[in-house]
């Protein structure tokens, strides 16, 4: 009878062991898909920036506070013109612009916007909004970028500068962008972890030239 | 006695239950191993291959910086002519030949399509589709002056994606034309067969004989059009697809490609590029189907590798 207890308890203490891993690894499961989503969609976004270099596209990326003060963001926002190809809607075709921002439901979002060349009302301007992240406490941006064209020989280290805002003087990409999320916390009173997603943008017209 | 039975069927039950759950585990992380080497290997494969291609079209004079000579002749189809309304009236002449080969062009790539096969059971489709894309052209520009935009044509291939037809049929129909699929490595070769393209206005409905099946996928039509106003196609560079179009026989194009080949290495090689000009035009000007006037195709031989401008450079992204 003893035995039998023994063994019972010992089953017992498995399944649970076993139940609570299998909540671990559907919890990360979850997670490890929406930050891959997230990765994947900005890097199909941003690998279709308008090049600065092109003069006949307009050419725009920058940091700007004006959603924050608008009340629809917390934090900057990014804002760019990229190449959504072809597209159902042709209002979303072609170039259109892009803004990547925090909402104060703690939501990272990506919306879409035509040009406003094509597009005579601003009123009117159809929106296309993505919600690729939630529970988002903070949002961050950080630009890494050689002042000039860069040559780099093997093994040799880079020296970057780093700004955490881009501004609109600058008609050009940086090298490398941080997009950085500190994300919303389970317990009370501790900080919820930080994902980086990189991006690298050899299109630039200072480009970095590897020796390798 | 009794308890002892009742324990073990317990006791089976439950190891019937961790067996099933030690599965699930194990699955579990077998599913996230090749999910990590997924990642590892195919996450940026797409992010890459843009920016590949961005870098080879963005920084063409950075890399080239010699300037090129002026020619009158494209490699692609133009459609600077088609959709320049003021053009259009001068050299009426030259869009007739260019509507033509449009039409030519767009059965060669999308025969084999369901979504061509369906809407070229009307005939004269591809008609009013080049027609309303002139009108729709004509009423963008229109729009975007309307903005206070200085542009009085359409400057990028890609400014054709905003224009919508007004019609559904018409719509959807250029809408795929203009998407384009993936296309797989092994099946992007066009199939080499001795049958002759299929002919305008009759689409051939045996997939056997199409140039391209559905599960091959297509490109977009947009790389194979250019917005250059040459009126002539430089047959030396021109890709496969615009070939086919132009000569109508898969044999003669086929010909065609082996000898601009010979004729690169010659060059190459020393050999003087307007006597290579004049071997090509001798052998190929029979070729040139009545329809078309010899002054549309220019046989120019250069130093530059006709396998660089072959449309295998520009499928779409995975």
């Amino acid at each position: 009878m003893s035995l039998t207890a023994v063994l019972l308890m010992i089953l017992m203490f498995f399944y649970r062991e076993s139940m609570e891993m299998n909540r671990l690894n559907d919890e990360a499961a979850i997670q490890s898909f929406q930050e891959r989503y997230v990765d994947n969609r900005l890097a199909s976004v941003l690998s279709n920036l308008i090049p600065a270099t092109d003069n006949e596209r307009e050419f725009f990326f920058k940091t700007t506070p004006d959603f924050a003060e608008a009340g629809i963001a917390v934090g900057d926002a990014l804002v760019f013109g990229y190449d959504n190809s072809m597209r159902w809607d042709r209002n979303f075709a072609s170039d259109v612009n892009g803004t990547l921002y925090l909402d104060k439901y703690k939501r990272l979002c990506l919306v879409t916007t035509p040009l406003l060349k094509h597009w005579e009302d601003e009123s009117t301007l159809p929106i296309h909004k993505e919600i690729l992240l939630e529970h988002v406490e903070e949002l961050s941006f950080l630009f890494r970028f050689p002042a000039d064209t860069m040559k780099v020989e093997n093994q040799q280290k880079l020296d970057l500068k780093e700004e955490k805002y881009w501004t609109p003087g600058k008609k050009l990409l940086p090298a490398v962008m941080f997009i950085s999320v500190q994300l919303e916390s389970k317990k009370k009173g501790e900080v919820g972890e930080k994902r980086n997603f990189g991006f690298v943008f050899p299109n630039r017209d200072h480009p970095i030239e590897y020796n390798i | 006695m009794q308890i002892l039975t009742f324990v073990t069927i317990t006791i089976m039950v439950l190891t019937i239950i961790t067996y099933a759950r030690l599965e699930y585990y194990l699955d579990f992380e077998t599913m996230k191993a090749h999910y990590a080497s997924y990642m590892e290997k195919s996450q940026r494969s797409d992010f890459n291959y843009w920016q590949k291609k961005y870098y080879d079209t963005d920084n063409v004079s950075q890399k080239d910086s010699k300037p090129k000579p002026v020619t009158d002749a494209t490699a692609k189809l133009s459609f600077g002519l088609i959709l320049n309304k003021q053009k259009r009236e001068e050299n009426k002449q030259h869009l007739h030949h260019h509507l033509l080969l449009a039409k030519k062009l767009m059965i060669v790539l999308f025969a084999g399509q369901p979504f061509f096969k369906e809407a070229h059971k009307n005939n004269v489709v591809l008609d009013r589709l080049l027609a309303e894309l002139m009108d729709q052209a004509d009423a963008y520009l229109e729009m975007v002056k309307a903005s206070g935009k200085k542009q009085d044509k359409i400057t990028r291939l890609r400014e054709l994606e905003k224009i919508t037809l007004p019609t559904p049929d018409l719509d959807n129909l250029y809408y795929h034309m203009l998407q384009g699929t993936a296309r797989d490595e092994d099946g992007a070769e066009i199939q080499a067969s001795s049958e002759p393209p299929p002919v305008l206005d009759e689409v051939v409905e045996d997939e056997d004989d199409v140039l391209r099946s559905e599960k091959d996928g297509y490109d977009s039509f947009l790389d194979y059009i250019t917005l250059k106003p040459g009126p002539k196609i430089r047959v030396y560079l021109a890709p496969k697809e615009i070939l086919l179009a132009v000569f109508e026989d898969a044999a003669t194009v086929d010909k065609i490609m082996t000898f601009r080949q010979e004729l690169y290495n010659d060059v190459v090689n020393d050999m003087n590029a307007d006597t290579a000009s004049q071997a090509f035009a001798n052998a190929f000007r029979k070729d040139i189907p009545h329809w078309l006037t010899e002054d549309m195709v220019d046989f120019t031989v250069r130093k530059t590798s006709p396998n660089s401008y072959n449309n295998k450079n520009i499928k779409k992204g995975p």
